[in-house]
């Protein structure tokens, strides 16, 4: 029993996602129907796959044993004969079969999610498009009642309820052929006059059984196709991250291998004796043939996943033709959608979270943008309006463009509705440029109406774009020309499989930038650099670019002037240009990228981790975030001399001495050595350090007597933390030079905060 | 081993020591006593500072050295970094921040992978790997039941009260924060 319940659950699930794919083809074939001009030779043909496509569907769903939506789908079938016809007069069923599909795709939701406790009965709904079956018959043309029996209704009786016997039906009999409606689809296209007598309702009394509908699609190849859960997939695209992992070990110890100079390996012959070397030599050989073997299968097994988990993006921009359609009319505008680059396949997840922002933003360009037909036949513009989409796609990232030529932002608008509905203050609006007007539409609680409506007035829309693309690592901008339109630009990294990365150090983390976004690699040249408005500046083609410290951009330490020779990576992305100065270029790698947990996955910086190939994780680098102007502006490092320096092995007491330090208004640059924390100090000043005693290498004590010897440091206030709760740390902590010394219990105590300020205020002689 | 006749035990016992081995006899022969048949459930205790604390064995899932951790910069300041376990990348979140401690007695070595909520895997830094101890359970129920926020008060068998973690109730301030960098 809970087998077939099972098998049952199974079908019905199955069943939701080709009915959604029906749906979705009927409307497309619908909506492009409805734009022929009348006499047009593709609309028989396209009519009768609508009608082919409805018989699918209630096969279909009286196999699952879902009768309610094989009697509307019936229902659907009678409104959609007389039509096959007469194509020219789909328009007259276009509002009915539409609604009606929405009303089948959400009753289909309802039983694969198994909540049909509380939808109705269909009657009423098969009732309503029985009356326009009627109305289209009796409405002159004279097509529908040529084509229904003289004295009968036109549409037949609906199909069977008993799920036991779906091919059982008395007024439907079974036609013993079953590849009927197959060959019927694939046949030349009749003329009207001769269609008619074979495919209008009389034609639907010998419809054949949805079994035999069935057989017809799979002779048709369209069941060739398998349906796999999601899960399915992306647990065996782990597998293949995982497997690409365990490849660039490999190909890491190959390297290994191969950095055995000549002596060492002449060294090893000796000791180790002519056969074990030449063994060693054996077993490096077949390592190197295994990780190109791996590499090989890795490369193939990514490409299959790939062909897998991505989908065209027309699977999300064709059905906003029926949103453009839905709104323009509610609107009274008259608007046409094109798309553009809809071919290019993309992960269905991004493309998943992706679909209503699209729905969003196309929305608002029809509601908002595009003007009224009289309005912009006044202002010189077709009557008209057009929504462009256009999707790119350059290396791992995915531009989409939703573009309008409406009217454009009104600014001024924009101003007067944050100011009504208290989004900003008066002297905060009256501070902001037209471009960050422009950006008020992204601000949760915005609208222009001041009437709510069923497309908007909700000040929920524009504010969700943004946050979904953040969650997907992205970001979207708006270009409005006033009076020609408003083109909104949405860019994501597509996640899917391993992306070229450069590996860089900076202090002593180990990051990747894009490679895709770099332009070159160079060395500092200390006399080449500009200083522009106490920035420096890199010449760089025939511009002078941002030169930042990337260790300082993230918080590792202070800024300064690059030295001389290091190197410095130039960066591209999107028309801006910047250069990082890192520590070192350790190379290039091919990584597959991973979202960060969704607690940090807000941090901009940041495209998400990979792993390396000794299995430790490496953050990948956000190129927009890198290379964007107002970033740069919002993160530049503080004056020199204004942070507090950690330094701590530990990493549990940086975060915790971190967190103290912050919380009283501190900023915080946090060190893992005292070498490090020398190196730090030779490029920039600190208001003063906070220093664990035992640490590896030089210790606290040792770093506080060397830099009391340093002219720079002999008067920065020096606290001395230790885990020791003895007083011999003490004495020579103070000894050493150091200006203040507190245990670890203290610290726990919250003096350290005190401390800070009682040195500090000592130091400055208050 | 020495095996002798009951007999000849009977005969080297003292009278004294044979009234104490039979108390000792009739205590085992009776029924045990209420608390030590009483259901209990383990949970493991550590210390932050001079606090003791305590979370659900069954939300440790495992010990990791705390060396695997990748720091991330920019991330707030209760975020140690982040860590590979079992093929996911999770969150290191400094348990003695989030606790409002401002420092531990030694330096944490080693991290703790707890499951916060069903499915949301964390590490948490620690002194030491917790100490096993075994609670009666209707002691854990008391507790939950007086919950309010992320420690409740809960006594041991040893008489002493240490803090039991809420870890779902614990991780929801990061949580937040991150939700707020979102936006609605």
């Amino acid at each position: 029993m809970d087998l077939d319940k099972d098998l049952l659950r199974l079908i019905v699930k199955t069943f939701g996602t080709e009915g959604q794919e029906i749906c979705a083809a009927i409307t497309s074939q619908m909506l492009a129907l409805e734009k022929l001009p009348p006499g047009d030779p593709a609309a028989g043909p396209a009519m009768r796959e609508i009608s082919r496509m409805l018989h699918t569907l209630k096969g279909s769903a009286a196999t699952a044993g879902l009768d309610d939506l094989a009697s509307i789908a019936h229902a659907l079938e009678d409104l959609v004969a007389p039509l096959k016809a007469q194509p020219d007069r789909a328009p007259e069923a276009t509002d009915c079969l539409l609604s009606t599909l929405d009303v089948v795709l959400e009753r289909l939701q309802a039983h694969v999610d198994e909540q049909t406790a509380s939808l109705q009965s269909p009657d009423a709904l098969i009732q309503q498009v029985r009356a326009r079956v009627a109305a289209m018959a009796a409405a002159p043309g004279g097509a529908a009642s040529a084509a229904a029996p003289a004295g009968g209704p036109a549409p037949t009786a609906p199909p069977p309820t008993a799920p036991t016997s779906p091919s059982v039906d008395a007024a439907h009999p079974v036609t013993p052929t079953p590849a009927a409606p197959a060959a019927s689809a694939a046949s030349p296209a009749p003329g009207p006059a001769a269609a008619a007598p074979s495919d209008s309702p009389p034609a639907s009394s010998s419809d054949p059984s949805p079994e035999a509908a069935r057989a017809g699609d799979s002779a048709g190849g369209e069941q060739s196709a398998w349906r796999v859960e999601a899960h399915q997939v992306l647990s065996l695209m782990k597998q293949v991250d995982r497997l690409r992992e365990v490849s660039l070990r490999l190909a890491e110890r190959r390297r290994e291998l191969r950095t055995l100079d000549v002596r060492q390996a002449s060294q090893a012959a000796l000791q180790l004796g002519r056969n074990r070397a030449t063994t060693v030599e054996s077993i490096a050989s077949a390592a190197s043939i295994d990780s190109d073997e791996t590499v090989d299968i890795v490369n193939s097994l990514e490409d299959g996943i790939k062909a897998i988990c991505t989908v065209p993006i027309r699977t999300i921009i064709d059905p906003l033709h029926r949103a453009v359609r839905d709104v323009a009319r509610a609107c009274g505008k008259e608007v046409r959608l094109s798309a553009l680059g809809t071919e290019l396949a993309f992960d269905r997840r991004a493309l998943d979270a992706l679909r209503g922002p699209l729905l969003h933003l196309v929305r608002n360009a029809v509601d908002h943008g595009i003007e009224a037909p009289e309005v912009r036949s006044q202002n010189g513009k077709a009557r008209m309006g057009l929504i462009a989409i256009r999707v790119e796609r350059q290396g791992n990232m995915a531009f989409l463009e939703v573009e309008d030529d409406g009217a454009g932002l009104d600014v001024a608008r924009i101003r007067a509705a944050a100011q009504e509905r208290s989004l900003f203050t008066s002297e905060a609006l009256d501070a902001m440029n037209p471009l960050q007007l422009q950006q008020i539409v992204f601000h949760s609680g915005f609208s222009t109406r001041a009437q709510v409506s069923a497309i908007s007035g909700r000040g929920v829309g524009l504010d969700v774009v943004k946050s979904a693309l953040a969650k997907l690592h992205g970001q979207v901008e708006i270009q409005s020309r006033t009076g020609r339109g408003c083109k909104f630009v949405l860019t994501l990294p597509v996640e899917l499989g391993s992306t070229p990365a450069l590996l860089v150090r900076s202090v002593d983390e180990t990051l990747g930038l894009p490679m895709l976004s770099i332009e070159s690699v160079t060395s500092v040249r200390r006399d080449y650099l500009h200083r522009v408005r106490n920035e420096m500046r890199l010449p760089f083609r025939d511009m002078l670019i941002p030169l930042s410290d990337l260790a300082a951009l993230l918080g590792l330490r202070e800024g300064t002037v690059p030295a001389e020779g290091q190197p410095a990576v130039v960066l591209g992305y999107r028309g801006q240009y910047a250069a990082l100065a890192v520590d070192e270029v350790i190379g290039d790698r091919e990584l597959p990228v991973r979202g960060l947990p969704s607690e940090l996955s807000g941090l901009a910086a940041y495209q998400g981790a990979s792993v390396l190939s000794r299995g430790d994780l490496v953050l990948m680098l956000d190129a927009g975030w890198l290379v964007d102007p107002l970033r740069s502006k919002e993160s530049r490092p503080a004056a020199t001399g204004s942070a507090v320096m950690v330094v701590d092995d530990s990493l549990t007491a940086r975060a915790l001495h971190r967190s103290t330090l912050e919380a009283g208004g501190y900023q915080v640059h946090a060190v893992a050595s005292a070498s490090q924390a020398l190196e730090a100090l030779d490029r920039g000043s600190y208001m003063a350090i906070v220093c664990d005693i035992a640490m590896d290498g030089i210790d606290g004590i040792e770093l506080t007597a060397q830099l009391r010897a340093r002219a720079d440091t002999r008067q920065l206030p020096i606290i001395l933390v230790s885990g020791r709760e003895g007083l011999d740390d003490r004495q020579r902590g103070l000894e050493a030079g150091a200006d203040g010394y507190l245990t670890k219990s203290e610290c726990a105590q919250g003096r350290l905060l005190r401390e800070l300020q009682s040195v500090l205020r000592a130091r400055s002689g208050g | 081993m020495i095996v002798r006749s009951r007999e000849l035990e009977q005969n080297t016992v003292s009278a004294e020591e044979r009234a104490v081995l039979d108390r000792r006899a009739e205590r085992l022969r009776g029924r045990p006593s209420e608390e030590t048949a009483e259901a209990t459930a383990w949970v493991g205790e550590f210390s932050i500072g001079d606090e003791r604390y305590a979370m659900p064995m069954e939300a440790l899932k495992a010990a990791v050295p705390l060396r695997f951790v990748t720091p991330v910069p920019l991330a707030p300041p209760h975020v140690l970094g982040i860590l590979r376990f079992q093929d996911q990348i999770i969150l290191a979140i400094s348990l003695a921040s989030l606790l409002g401690n401002r420092a531990w007695r030694r330096d944490p070595t080693v991290l703790l992978v707890v499951e916060a909520r069903k499915g949301k895997l964390v590490a948490l830094d620690c002194e030491q790997v917790p100490r096993t101890t075994a609670v009666p359970i209707r002691l854990l129920q008391q507790a939950s039941m007086h919950r309010t926020g992320i420690l409740t008060d809960l006594p041991t068998p040893d008489g002493t009260v240490v803090s039991l973690i809420d870890l779902a109730r614990l991780i929801e301030p990061v949580e937040a924060a991150a939700h707020d960098r979102h936006g609605p």
